[in-house]
């Protein structure tokens, strides 16, 4: 079957077509979703809205790239709106308990509590930092910092996922870097 | 002196955890949650298909229009004198022919 007829039988709602597509993606979506979310519950449950997605809006997708881009670009898409949704959670929460409210300010993080199957224990603190240190990137680079160093993703493919030209990946990836190393520094410099 | 490298040292072994990462594997339920999200949603969202948003919007303009038609061409002129007094009388809604017993 080629691509075009599978995509077909996707947009004809085809319960063994969502089977085979979730065989094929299940692995790689939940992987591109746990670089950005590291929590293996919340990871799953952007996995599933970006199939829900995938399912929903498959007849406006016009096949300029592939399949698999077209994917891998909506578990992008889904992962930064979950962080969105929870940093802005965390904010109201600050202003809540500013203004005296008697709810809990959200302490934890972006994500429910760090559980990332695929970390050991004793590197799970050092971890920790780092993915608070991307979160404070700008979103661009956290992108491509989180597909290219975590998700494994080649520049070509990001290229294709984000829309963005090769220079352009690669000087966002420069700047995450260096915005890493010193949101880092002054992270130990404090902790001493 | 001695701080700064260690501060470097830390960042460094920081930056070396992502190359200890393994890979995450889904759980094995996922695939059965998935579908059954998908087709329950599909069977929810199935509730008056026709009624589709652009419908939805063509008529909520097609209301604000007449209303608006209604509103600007109604001329209160045209309205007479008698015709407000028939409905007053037919309806007894006059002050001056009230009459009850509590009175």
């Amino acid at each position: 079957m080629t691509e075009n007829e599978f995509i077909e039988r996707l947009r004809n709602r085809r319960a063994d077509a969502y089977g085979k597509l979730i065989d094929d993606f299940q692995q790689k979506v939940f992987a591109t979703c746990i670089s950005f979310v590291p929590n293996k519950e919340d990871a799953e449950d952007i996995a599933q809205e970006v199939f829900i997605e995938v399912f929903n809006s498959i007849h406006k997708f016009k096949e300029k790239s592939s399949l698999s881009t077209w994917i891998y670009r909506i578990s992008t898409n889904k992962s930064l709106e979950f962080i969105r949704r929870r940093n802005a959670k965390k904010r109201f929460g600050f202003m809540q308990s500013i203004l005296g409210s008697e709810t809990p300010v959200d302490r934890s993080n972006y994500f429910t509590e760090f559980n990332h199957p695929g970390i050991i224990l004793e590197n799970k603190e050092k971890s920790e930092t780092l993915f608070h240190a991307i979160n404070q990137l700008p979103e661009a680079q956290k992108v491509v910092f989180t597909l290219c160093k975590i998700d494994d993703k080649s520049y070509q493919e990001i290229s294709d996922i984000t829309q963005k030209s090769i220079p352009s990946v690669e000087s966002l990836m420069f700047r995450a870097k260096k915005n890493l190393q010193k949101l880092l520094e002054d992270f130990y410099k404090n902790e001493n | 002196m001695k701080t700064e490298k260690n501060i470097q040292d830390k960042v460094e072994q920081t930056f070396n955890v992502l190359e200890a990462m393994d890979k995450a594997s889904v759980s094995p339920f996922f695939k059965d949650q998935t579908m059954r999200r998908l087709f329950t949603e599909e069977e929810k969202q199935n509730v008056w298909p026709w009624f589709t948003p652009k419908l939805q919007f063509g008529i909520l303009v097609a209301i604000v229009v007449l209303n608006f038609l209604a509103f600007t061409q109604t001329d209160s002129d045209s309205i007479s004198e008698d015709a407000i007094e028939d409905f007053v009388t037919t309806y007894e809604l006059s002050d001056e022919d009230e009459s009850s017993l509590f009175y």
